[in-house]
């Protein structure tokens, strides 16, 4: 129930399309008023008699009719019809706003239009005057270019000094006293608006932002991202909108999203260049990635070189670490949200950049009147030239290269429906000295539903297909009749159906349903070339089912304490066809110890789990500045990536649950006081969590993971104990921003079997391949002026672990290698210091094509942090102390890496 | 712009020569005794040997230093104790009362001089193999090597390969191991000291030992699964007399192919497998993380001090095959043969037939 008088330039675009002006000119009334009336009635009097026989209400000011008059006939017309008639006679417009109707000189519309600040919305039934001393009003923050939602926008009470933060879907909702209020409306990169409201009764106000205006005037963050921070019940969050992304870290040229979250606090890379990244010591795998829905399973190009995801495109990210909201399930350790969406404001735009490893560019088309848009956008590598420069036989003659395309529609349907599609493909291509080639590549794409049902409840409906395969072709150039080719594939197919109400003003609730379905292909072996004598195997195919419900609430107990309580509830299904083989009982997992084996047919259930996954989040506001918050979350993952490389790798094989290698169950407990400074410029943090995790997927010693149809034999479920603490400190200034944050974390890991044969480190805690336990990231940007900023970051973190040769002896006059107990070690501390400067090429709005010139430099003081570490048979000589073997470390930037990159769009 | 440009010439430059790989010589904590045990007990007569070691540092090229006045006992399913004499330094022999046998089950107790008690879990002698036949068929085996330009140079090498047959069901395989050792039966014509006088003929062998390795184990078709043991190859034996360390002088008559085949339980079949796969490791990218093999020995008295090698008890059918290409055919030869034990190191008896020389 909403009535707007006049029409600022902020109000949310889709409430652009939701005014009809009534401009219907018909013939007959005209004709009748011309030469058949017989008297004439006041528009004042027609307008009562309208409210009064049509049971509407028409709003006006009585000085705008007091000398127009049209014919008596029209007291007869359908309303439309009488409407028009008022408007052919006067020089009045009528304008339909849902059930309200609003009469307005016409020439006086584009001042209204102008005047933002002076215009007034009416919340509420005007007739309801009087009856409320408090009402409550909801709606939606949107992005005024995009009508996009905006995720933790805030709406701020300047009198009352009171506010709300926008939730996932862009939905506020706030208890005022009636009268008269000044909203102030901020997010972080976009222009902040205000908003003067007469509330009247409970309402529904649709506010916009438009994105700010490049730096002319100079953009002050931290008045804009005020105290989100304190005031949301969610913890452990980070949310980068589309400005903040562009004030990211450059690496070798190019924001890349994933690599920049490794950033904050309790995320660790898993290497100086590595797959994925790693979450309060939890694997990569155990991170929900999803872009605009679909989660990815692999994040990387070239091996961890860059992130999949192009920046160009990206509106938002938001990860959370703990507490993750209900919605969320499949991954036990944290939620990546990518957003995509448009920047374009009614114009097309070409964006794109030109850097050393590779370039992109990107298309971005608005359409019906920038309610909806396409964007089209592609990379595509060129870094062969870096690998056969670098003055190593074995690079020399490599390959590497990849590009990905990627795109989006979204396409209004009315007022109330809209609907999107993306779709996603990436392909990689990796040769290595000639005797391996190695491709990957990832489909992704989806089709979403969204309705607005009434004024409080949204729905959305999603149809998702995420795709993942490599070919690795062993060429074996020094035996080529050993050589193979080895391909493997997961599929993942996901229906979710999610509704959202606001109930009252203190009272929202979701639920939802999803039901996903995994097929993986752990791996088909084919002989490569004419000369191979491999012969072809294949592995059973795995399919899988997971069923999912939940409900979540978000309540505002009282003003200081607020609650974000959900449940889930997880179904999984082993599904047939496949064969299940049995084993002897209180024996270790053996392929010797198959008793029998039971065949499945189709879609016949192998096994099944189930569990409740509860989801709490508390937030108790401790003064305006800070707040305490508790959350509590319970996960269970029926995939994992096991490996059992030095190094995570694309290679790795993705495995579901069955009988004998259970789901992995999560348990978070986390705890953290959040204080922000100096009018929020200065935002902290102290966070602390414990970690409980069971039936983590681990490899025995020696496992064989590719093509063993007995993996299960080779694989242990062992327990799993994280904690930290974190502490964060940021500052969002004008001239110098950046944030300082350090953990202390353990990830422990243990067996716990009566036999030998699946014990690691004979049942005793060792460090999990994640455990880094400290960690500092310092990151500044500096605005030296309007055209030129320097970002600089460093980063440590202590080695991660590894087990390395203790001592050697011999069996059988065979020299052996005695290894250390598993992750008895660790590698050198990890520190690197990257420094970016950052020219704009034009200021102005009406420049059409903007450029920007970013330098970077990557580890400029040339630390040699290792990548991987691996053993190769060598010559013994003196050098390696007539060592059989020798272990060597591979690293990835071994010197200062400049590089330049020049960013345009227009 | 000519500025510019050179400026990203010049950062381009710099930029190559990045990655690379070195040596990683980390600081180990050596500081470490770690038991290693080398012990083996068939369902063949004794005796048997056990032999104990102290692990060595790592990438240091010494002698393993042996293990002195330990005591060494086997312990059998009927708790029957036998006591091993300490023959050699770090070498113990059992006494001529312990005889393996097929279905016994055998644990190793080592008692250190320090009085630290290890233990072997219990070892059961699995029921045997027999070997049925081996086949030899000529063939070319082809190997690349790699010049230091990279290029490949295909090798193909004549030779005859050995498989092996077995009264084994293929649904039922064992976990078996193959050892193959060599004798070359050869004559040697030396010429006379004096023209007037005959040339010298002599008859040699020569021995070649572990053709295939000590870890030729039957094969994991994938995971632990093993592939039919038949038509394992268990020896190539190239028909350049070279390989025996021959030469013109020379004339091979015939290849005596001792085969032993060990049926391993579980535990010395993870053992092997286990070396086998360390020692196959190629260092690549994919290969896996190196992790500690496995071993059946633990220690009693202190769970903290750590155990390798492995006592193994095993079941064993040795069988001899003597090798030739009748003359004027086309094909080989390969019939079993008397079991030849206790044949003398290598040697040349001058006109004189060893008594296992075979005709």
């Amino acid at each position: 129930m909403f009535y707007k008088p006049a029409m600022p330039k902020s109000i949310p675009a889709i409430l652009y399309t939701a005014l009809f002006f009534i401009f219907i000119k018909p013939l007959q009334v005209h004709s009748q008023n011309s030469n058949h009336c017989s008297s004439h009635i006041s528009i004042v009097r027609l307008v009562s008699e309208l409210e009064r026989g049509n049971n509407i209400k028409i709003f006006y000011n009585p000085s705008w009719l007091s000398s127009d008059s049209v014919c008596i006939n029209t007291l007869y017309l359908p309303l439309n019809e009488a409407l028009s008639a008022i408007s052919e006679n006067s020089k009045l417009d009528i304008l339909r706003l849902d059930s309200y109707y609003i009469i307005i000189p016409r020439e006086s519309q584009p001042q209204i239009f102008e005047k933002e600040e002076t215009s007034i919305a009416i919340i509420g039934n005007p007739n309801e005057f009087g009856r409320y001393s408090k009402a409550s009003i909801t709606g939606k923050i949107l992005d005024g270019k995009t009508s996009e939602p905006l995720i933790g926008a805030i709406v701020y009470v300047e009198n009352l000094e009171i506010g709300s933060s926008t939730d996932v879907n862009g939905n506020y909702s706030l208890e005022l006293p009636v009268g008269e209020h000044n909203l102030r409306l901020s997010y972080m990169g976009y222009e902040v608006n205000f908003k003067k409201i007469k509330l009247v009764s409970p309402g529904e106000l649709n506010l916009d932002l438009f994105e700010e205006s490049h730096q002319l005037e100079g953009v002050t963050v931290f008045a804009q991202r005020a105290d989100q921070n304190v005031t949301q019940t969610q913890m452990s969050v980070v949310k980068l909108d589309s400005k903040a992304l562009q004030k990211l870290p450059t690496t070798l040229g190019e924001k890349d999203i994933i690599k920049s979250v490794t950033l904050l606090p309790g995320v660790q890379t898993v290497g100086e260049f590595g797959t994925g990244f790693n979450v309060r010591g939890g694997s990569a795998d155990q991170n929900l990635i999803l872009i605009e829905g679909i989660p990815l399973f692999n994040t990387s190009h070239l091996f961890g070189l860059t992130s999949i995801v192009n920046p160009d495109l990206v509106k938002g990210v938001t990860l959370i670490k703990a507490g993750i909201p209900a919605k969320f399930g499949e991954r036990a350790a944290s939620v990546m949200d990518i957003r995509l969406g448009s920047d374009a404001n009614k114009k097309i735009s070409v964006k794109g950049g030109i850097g050393l490893i590779n370039s992109r560019l990107s298309l971005d088309i608005p359409f019906v009147n920038a309610r909806g848009y396409a964007i089209l956008g592609g990379r595509s590598s060129y870094s062969n030239w870096l690998l056969h420069s670098i003055p190593d036989e074995d690079l020399m003659n490599s390959s590497a290269n990849f590009f990905d395309v990627s795109g989006q529609v979204f396409i209004p349907l009315g007022n109330r429906y809209s609907v999107s599609a993306f779709g996603y493909l990436s392909n990689d291509g990796f040769s290595y000295s000639h005797d391996q080639d190695f491709r990957y590549s990832s489909v992704l794409s989806s089709v979403k539903i969204n309705a607005i049902h009434n004024q409080t409840t949204t729905s959305n409906l999603l149809f998702g297909v995420s795709s993942y395969s490599y070919l690795l072709s062993d060429l074996s150039v020094k035996n080529p009749l050993n050589s193979y080719n080895l391909e493997s594939k997961v599929d993942y197919y996901t229906t979710r159906w999610n509704l959202s109400s606001f109930l009252s003003t203190r009272y929202i609730i979701e639920a939802g349903v999803s039901g996903n379905l995994y097929i993986v292909n752990p791996g088909e072996v084919n002989p490569a070339g004419e000369t191979s004598t491999v012969s072809p195997k294949q592995t059973q195919h795995d399919k899988a089912a997971e069923l999912a419900a939940f409900v979540s609430n978000t309540i505002n107990i009282t003003n200081n304490f607020s609650a974000d309580i959900g449940v889930r509830f997880a179904q999984y299904f082993k599904l047939g066809p496949g064969t299940q083989y049995i084993y002897s009982e209180n024996e270790p997992l053996a392929p010797a110890e198959i008793t029998d084996s039971i065949s499945y047919a189709g879609n016949k259930i192998m096994a099944s789990y189930s569990g409740f996954e509860p989801r709490v989040n508390l937030r108790y506001q401790l003064s305006q500045t800070s707040s305490l918050k508790v959350s509590y979350n319970r996960i269970f993952q029926f995939i994992s990536q096991v490996s059992n490389t030095s190094i995570a790798t694309p290679a790795d094989v993705w495995y579901l649950s069955n009988k004998y290698i259970k789901p992995l169950e999560s348990n978070q407990l986390a705890i953290g006081i959040f204080k922000n400074f100096s009018n929020n410029e200065i935002e902290s943090s102290v966070e602390v969590y414990f970690k409980n995790q069971r039936n983590i997927v681990e490899t025995k010693n020696n496992a064989q993971i590719l093509m063993n149809p007995f993996l299960e034999t080779d694989l242990l479920n062992v327990l799993g104990k994280s904690y930290g603490v974190e502490l964060y400190v940021k500052r969002n200034a004008k001239v110098l921003s950046g944030w300082l944050s350090y953990t202390y974390s353990r990830a422990i890991q243990k067996t716990n079997s009566p036999f030998q044969e699946e014990q690691i480190n004979s049942n005793q805690y060792f460090a999990a391949n994640t455990d880094k336990p400290h960690s500092l990231v310092v990151n500044t940007n500096i605005q030296l002026n309007r055209r030129w900023r320097v970002g600089t970051t460093f980063t440590y973190s202590t080695g991660r672990p590894i087990t390395l040769p203790e001592l050697n002896f011999t069996h059988n006059n065979q020299l052996i290698i005695y290894y250390s107990d598993r992750n008895k070690y660790r590698l050198p501390d990890y520190h690197r210091f990257d420094v970016s400067l950052s020219f704009d090429g034009t200021l102005r709005l009406t420049k059409k094509w903007k450029s920007q010139w970013t330098l970077s430099v990557v580890n400029v003081y040339g630390r040699k942090n290792i990548y991987s570490t691996f053993y190769q048979k060598t010559q013994p000589s003196a050098a390696n102390n007539y060592r059989q073997y020798s272990l060597y470390k591979l690293y990835i930037i071994g010197r200062p890496l400049p590089t330049l990159t020049y960013t345009f769009i227009f | 712009m000519k500025s510019w440009f050179k400026i990203i010439i010049a950062i381009l430059f710099v930029a190559i020569g990045n990655g690379c790989k070195e040596i990683f010589d980390p600081e180990i904590d050596a500081n470490i005794s770690v038991l290693v045990v080398e012990g083996v007990i068939t369902n063949q007569p004794g005796p048997y040997y056990v032999k104990l070691s102290w692990a060595g540092n790592y990438g240091v090229n010494e002698t393993p230093e042996l293990i002195s006045s330990a005591t060494v006992n086997v312990n059998d399913n009927n708790n029957i104790n036998f006591q091993f004499l300490e023959i050699q330094p770090g070498i113990y022999e059992s006494p001529p009362e312990l005889e393996g046998v097929v279905g016994g089950t055998y644990t190793l107790i080592v008692t250190l001089p320090d009085g630290e008690i290890y233990s072997s879990f219990p070892q059961t002698i699995l029921p045997s193999t027999d070997i049925q036949s081996l086949n030899a068929d000529s063939t070319v085996q082809k190997t690349y090597t790699e010049t230091k330009y990279g290029d490949l140079i295909l090798n193909e090498t004549p030779g005859v390969e050995v498989t092996i047959k077995t009264n084994t069901y293929p649904e039922n395989n064992p976990l078996v191991r193959f050892n193959t050792n060599l004798i070359a039966l050869y004559t040697w014509v030396k010429p006379g000291p004096d023209p007037m006088l005959p040339d010298q003929l002599f008859y040699c062998w020569k021995f070649r030992n572990n053709v295939e390795g000590i870890n030729n184990i039957n094969k994991p078709t994938s995971g632990n699964q093993v592939e039919s043991i038949d038509n394992t190859v268990i020896a190539f034996i190239p028909n350049d007399r070279s390989f025996f360390g021959l030469d013109n002088n020379n004339q091979l008559f015939h290849v005596i192919v001792k085969v032993s085949l060990y049926s391993l339980n579980e535990d010395s079949y993870q053992f092997y497998s286990d070396v086998s796969k360390q020692l196959s490791s190629d260092g690549s990218l994919f290969s896996p993380v190196a992790s500690q093999l496995f071993t059946n020995i633990y220690c009693v008295t202190n769970p903290e001090k750590k155990a390798a090698g492995l006592f193994e008890a095993s079941s064993v059918v040795q069988k001899d095959y003597v090798l030739w290409k009748p003359p004027l055919s086309y094909y080989l030869m390969i019939e079993e043969t008397e079991n030849f034990i206790n044949i003398p190191p290598p040697n040349c008896l001058l006109e004189e037939k060893p008594w296992f020389w075979i005709n």
